[in-house]
């Protein structure tokens, strides 16, 4: 009995979870003839590769694409790096106020962007960095400073501090056992953290579309919105394009899935 | 140690300069009228405030935040919690239900509307394709456009979205249950629902605690599905204190209005959560 209770319950999670992903790619092969069916027909009749072709034809979906990995891995980059260095000085060493500092990195998880989204950009107007990728990337560090020194934090406690004191005894410093021991031993997380950040910040849609809105430099999650017309709505291209913005995330998440969901599950219990 | 100071300044000056100095121009701003009629920004101190919580507007959003918030941070980790215990056994594929489980949680949450949008829809969406299919309804059901319904249909989107991240806290909790307690109490004639509100829970309760605070502030604060979906709409039904925030600033241009309601915000996400966090400390010295 417990088993059929079991099966019943993962086929109504798959079915509520695969559904409406089925709509989206059986949309997306869907010629234009087939789009507007009176009923609806679940599978395409003829399987098609136009709107894919369409999709990336489409307007300035090509520029959007490398905006937003442009921006998204600079992003990647400095905020791995700050965080990283971030993250150590806050887990492994001891001077006065650190407590503090990690109080308030933790305290920034509870921000609402969208609170702060207006001064942000009055701020960046001023420094002439709207419209600019410079702009988009210190927004996107608001977010992924505080995200990246928690998830390293996670990582970081997991490594017995006897190895970087038995680096002491052997007369290195605490930069060189820092650079000789720790770092090596972070690998895994240099992937996760990268990875989140990188899935963070290509979704990410309230500063892009207030600090972009030239649309030269207009990012992929905005720009799909350019599909959605006024009157009428190409929603086999629209469905195409979903399916392509959501490639390069679902790529990386898969490769890094290991390091990353351990990172963030450590990471949200130890609090 | 000068070092720890040389490690952490980059991350606290950039924190220091892109959070908190917004924050407190956000809240200067507040205190100023700048709406589109008055030329001049005019100090009105909390008079604004005042005003503001004379608004309806104002209580229907609140309204709407309140009750997005609630729902889909209930589902979501109800719905995780209970993918996670049908994964918390070992079977063919479990690794392939997982990875797919979280799928939508790192679909961009645009894209998530756009899909919903489309499965929602009267004429096009699969949704009202199946129930007319296996006789549920007889008439397209406007999933969107109506307002009650586009409320929850906004809010199982976001469900269907943020599950995953509730599952995998889950899931990784639920390992960590010690079988011993399992087997004791079998002997001792315990059921599956006794088993399940006696142990289980308990000992994934610092989890489940953690979780609902994250989510449930994620969820407060998130701007994507709803301006992708409805854009706040039919009729403001779905307008959340994000989305509104954004319509005050960027459609209306009424910065200090907007920062008004960013300070209420933050105000709220702030209080509750520090609340949340002393009940449940609270609750663990028992």
């Amino acid at each position: 009995m417990k088993k059929v209770l079991w099966i019943i319950g993962l086929c109504l999670i798959i079915f509520f979870l695969l559904f409406p992903f089925f709509q989206m790619l059986s949309t997306s092969f869907k010629p234009p003839n087939e789009q507007f069916t009176v009923p609806v027909n679940f599978f395409p009749k003829t399987f098609t590769l136009i709107n894919y072709i369409q999709a990336i034809q489409f307007g300035e979906f090509a520029r959007y694409f490398i905006n937003s990995v442009f921006v998204c891995v600079l992003t990647v980059i400095i905020a791995t790096v700050i965080a990283l260095f971030g993250a150590y000085g806050v887990t492994r060493i001891e001077f006065p106020g650190r407590k503090f500092i990690l109080i308030l990195i933790l305290f920034s998880q509870i921000f609402c962007l969208a609170a702060i989204v207006i001064p942000l950009y009055t701020m960046l107007g001023k420094l002439n960095l709207v419209n600019k990728y410079q702009g988009l990337i210190i927004g996107f560090l608001t977010f992924s400073i505080p995200t990246g020194i928690w998830l390293f934090r996670s990582f970081i406690v997991k490594i017995p501090i006897t190895l970087e004191e038995a680096a002491y005894v052997e007369g290195a410093t605490k930069i060189g056992s820092f650079w000789k021991i720790t770092v090596p031993l972070l690998k895994p997380a240099f992937g996760a953290v990268s990875a989140y950040i990188f899935i963070l910040s290509w979704q990410e849609f309230l500063f892009s579309l207030v600090i972009m809105n030239d649309q030269k430099y207009r990012t992929l999650s905005v720009g799909i919105m350019d599909f959605v017309g006024q009157y009428e709505t190409n929603w086999g291209n629209l469905m195409a394009a979903s399916v392509l913005i959501t490639l390069p995330v679902l790529v990386i998440f898969l490769f890094m899935q290991k390091q990353l969901i351990s990172g963030l599950v450590e990471g949200a219990i130890k609090e | 140690m000068v070092l720890g100071y040389f490690f952490t300044l980059p991350a606290v000056i950039l924190m220091v300069l892109l959070l908190f100095i917004p924050m407190g121009k956000s809240i200067y701003l507040s205190l100023f009228d700048t709406s589109l009629t008055n030329p001049v920004h005019t100090f009105i101190g909390l008079e604004g405030y005042r005003e503001l919580f004379s608004e309806d507007v104002t209580w229907l959003v609140l309204k709407n935040s309140f009750l997005w918030t609630i729902v889909v941070t209930f589902f979501q980790n109800a719905l995780g919690l209970m993918t996670a215990l049908v994964l918390n056994r070992s079977f063919r594929g479990r690794a392939f239900f997982r990875t797919i489980s979280i799928i939508p949680w790192v679909m961009p949450g645009v894209v998530a509307a756009m899909v919903w949008r489309m499965f929602g829809d009267a004429q096009l969406g699969f949704l009202n394709a199946l129930l007319f299919k296996l006789n549920i309804i007889k008439v397209p059901i406007d999933w969107l456009g109506t307002p009650g319904l586009a409320m929850a249909t906004v809010i199982l989107t976001a469900i269907w979205k943020g599950f995953g991240f509730s599952m995998l806290m889950y899931l990784a909790a639920l390992q960590t249950v010690p079988s011993e307690q399992y087997e004791s109490s079998c002997i001792d004639g315990a059921n599956s629902i006794q088993m399940f509100f006696y142990i289980t829970i308990p000992n994934i309760r610092p989890v489940m605690n953690t979780t609902i605070l994250l989510t449930s502030i994620f969820t407060f604060n998130y701007f994507d599905i709803i301006y992708g979906m409805t854009g706040g709409g039919p009729l403001r039904s779905t307008q959340i204190a994000p989305t509104f925030i954004y319509e005050v600033g960027f459609r209306y241009f009424n910065f200090g209005l907007a920062s008004r309601y960013a300070v209420l915000s933050f105000f709220i996400v702030g209080s509750a959560s520090l609340i949340y966090i002393f009940v449940i400390n609270k609750k663990e010295k028992l």
